[in-house]
């Protein structure tokens, strides 16, 4: 395994993780809440707009 | 969930067959997206329209249906900043689960940078682990879906809820939940 998977599969495991933490106890900010916090206004939903149309346009139309 | 009187629709509700429309064009947008060359005019076109539509859908159905002005959001941003850096006051488990998302985010795009910069063939960016996976078109298929999802719900989740049929575009308060009303102070509507 490279150094770069490894360190990849550490930063996955611990996305997971903390989501089946978050999950588990209510009293922590869950994904939802941080998705949440952009769409509370136009500026925080047009960064995340913007988030996602830059990743949709480089993962679907440049070479990765 | 919409809520309509007392009984609850699904984010997004729109009547059936419309509906039943908008999804099946969308599979199939995402299923002739996915035999696209990633260089090809046609990709390109369809990547762009599909910006496109979000973003106007995002206009259309957020027309004084957002929860905050910007202005109050930004304020109320840079306090939530400061508290989970430690600046504030509040040691409340919800400032240490923002830590931990704040860490989270930046060990993912700090890492993407840091195998972007280095160039090397053990050190994948995470666009080359995507890339693992549009290059076989079911991947790209599935993953250009899935990214249609997400847009979508970025463009019309958690709206408040509007008035008459403007409320099917745009979702408003999640499951089980009322949306709350702001008030002066938060902002009111944008």
């Amino acid at each position: 395994m490279t150094l770069g998977a490894v360190v990849w599969t550490v930063i996955a495991a611990g996305w997971l993780a903390w989501l089946v933490v978050t999950r588990c106890i209510r009293t922590l900010p869950g994904i939802g809440s941080v998705v949440n916090a952009f769409l509370g206004s136009w500026l925080g939903r047009v960064l995340a707009l913007a988030a996602w149309a830059e990743a949709g346009w480089h993962v679907f139309g440049q070479r990765p | 969930m919409l809520l309509r009187g007392r009984r609850r629709l699904p984010v997004g509700w729109v009547w059936p067959l419309p509906r039943l429309v908008a999804d099946l064009l969308a599979l199939a947008f995402a299923a002739w997206e996915g035999v696209q060359g990633r260089y090809s005019a046609a990709s390109h076109a369809g990547i762009l329209a599909a910006i496109g539509i979000v973003l106007l859908l995002a206009a259309l159905a957020g027309r004084g249906r957002q929860r905050k002005r910007s202005a109050a959001w930004v304020g109320d941003g840079t306090r939530a900043i400061a508290t989970v850096l430690g600046l504030g006051r509040d040691g409340s488990a919800a400032a240490r689960g923002g830590l931990v998302w704040a860490l989270l985010i930046a060990a993912t795009i700090g890492w993407d940078m840091t195998s972007f910069v280095e160039q090397k063939h053990d050190l994948p960016t995470l666009s080359r682990l995507f890339g693992a996976v549009t290059d076989h078109d079911w991947g790209r298929a599935l993953l250009f879906a899935a990214w249609l999802v997400l847009g979508l719900s970025l463009a019309l989740g958690r709206r408040l809820p509007g008035k008459g049929h403007g409320a099917a575009l745009g979702g408003g308060a999640p499951a089980g939940r009322r949306p709350s009303r702001p008030s002066r102070s938060q902002g009111g509507h944008a």
